[in-house]
């Protein structure tokens, strides 16, 4: 997060995982961008946290209610990556935008390489541990989904 | 750093590796690596994000996005480059303390903290020194300024004798190895009774101004030494009955 240009976009990817529509996803990045201008003049990594931590906020008033994904299994299997580059771009991004929070934002930022982990913890009000925790079962439950073939039923959501 | 700690270190890293240099995440790969179900997980979900991160960068994004953002990101960027100061900065605190600290440390320096470089190994030497008996001794009479050919005769240069203690009645001399490596030459003087150790300084690391004594404390305070440099040669000097006050005093005659 050194210079400008390193998180105008992580930003709006940021917004348009949570928000899963381009155009809020615009507004909303605007939006916390002016807000951010009218506060006090920090350090990068203050003014980074300040940014994710708005677009966040206003995207989940905007579409906070998130449809829990199946229950985690303990670990990764063996080979997860390898659902990755089979799926779409449309399943992914889908799957992405259906975690549960604060999951999907704690690992939207993380592997949007904006900060690091600490402040995500910040970011989202959490114990280190509990980030760990968050990224893990957002992990599990991205991968439960996209290793699910294409034409077959989606994984049945917990309650 | 234990089984959990090292788990959750790993499960926030990122996939970029920018945080390899943290201190955790470099012990918990440390610890991961002798725990190979961990290591396993960890280079799973290290596969699993990365890919995860390729896909989300490759997603393009609106054409316009970075006109749009351009203008207002400008104006932000323009206000956090100017920086305030303000106490409850942590940076400018941190700053501020540097500067007390360093000024503090140079006053140290310049004023006088009867300290110098190699005071800890020369309280350590005299006060093992402190416990030896006069059979470790070889007798002989005469002036401390005549001791340097019998130390040259037992494979010890440079002996040398402290302003003032020429004339010192030496009833005793010894040669021994501190620490098995630094010879150091020792004059037992009768008047007063005092021990002199002569040793090349730069074996233990003894820095010292030339041109005076310092003196220091050692036992807890209870007993001191003073030490001078000549040329090369570090002279320590210790009293066998009293503390500080008695060892400046004598020093004090010394002329």
């Amino acid at each position: 997060m050194a210079d400008r240009d390193a998180w105008e976009q992580p930003l709006y990817r940021f917004a348009e995982i949570l928000l899963r529509d381009p155009e809020l996803a615009r507004k909303v990045t605007l939006e916390t961008i002016e807000a951010a201008i009218l506060k006090p003049p920090g350090d990068a990594e203050r003014v980074a946290m300040t940014l994710f931590l708005g677009v966040r906020r206003r995207a989940l008033k905007n579409k906070g209610t998130i449809i829990p994904p199946a229950a985690p299994r303990t670990e990764l299997p063996p080979e997860a990556a390898a659902v990755v580059p089979a799926a779409a771009p449309e399943k992914i991004a889908a799957a992405l935008h259906a975690l549960p929070e604060p999951g999907r934002s704690a690992l939207a930022l993380l592997l949007l390489d904006v900060m690091e982990a600490d402040h995500i913890a910040k970011v989202l009000g959490l114990a280190e541990a509990e980030l760990a925790t968050a990224l893990h079962t957002a992990r599990v439950a991205l991968h439960a989904v996209l290793a699910v073939p294409a034409g077959s039923p989606e994984p049945t959501a917990a309650p | 750093m234990n089984a959990r700690q090292a788990r959750n270190v790993l499960r926030a890293y990122r996939p970029s590796g920018e945080d390899d240099h943290e201190r955790d995440v470099r012990e918990a790969v440390k610890f991961a690596a002798k725990h190979p179900a961990l290591e396993s997980d960890f280079h799973n979900q290290l596969a699993f994000d990365r890919a995860l991160a390729v896909r989300l960068e490759e997603t393009p994004l609106p054409p316009d996005l970075a006109t749009a953002l351009a203008a207002p990101a400008l104006r932000l960027e323009a206000r956090r480059t100017t920086r305030r100061f303000t106490l409850r900065d942590p940076a400018m605190l941190a700053v501020g303390l540097a500067f007390l600290f360093l000024v503090g440390l140079l006053a140290w320096i310049f004023v006088g903290h009867g300290s110098f470089a190699g005071m800890d190994e020369v309280a350590d030497l005299v006060s093992k020194a402190d416990g030896v008996g006069p059979e470790q001794f070889s007798e002989l009479q005469a002036r401390a300024d005549t001791l340097g050919d019998w130390f040259v005769m037992k494979d010890f240069d440079g002996f040398v004798v402290p302003p003032g203690m020429g004339a010192a009645p030496v009833i005793g001399v010894r040669l021994f190895k501190f620490e098995d490596t630094t010879p150091v030459a020792v004059a037992a003087i009768a008047q007063p009774r005092a021990l002199l150790y002569v040793l090349d300084g730069a074996s233990l690391g003894i820095s010292l101004p030339e041109g005076k004594w310092n003196v220091s404390t050692y036992n807890g305070g209870k007993r001191a030494f003073a030490a001078r440099q000549i040329g090369n040669m570090i002279c320590i000097l210790t009293l066998r009955t009293g503390a500080k006050a008695e060892l400046e005093k004598y020093l004090a005659t010394l002329r």
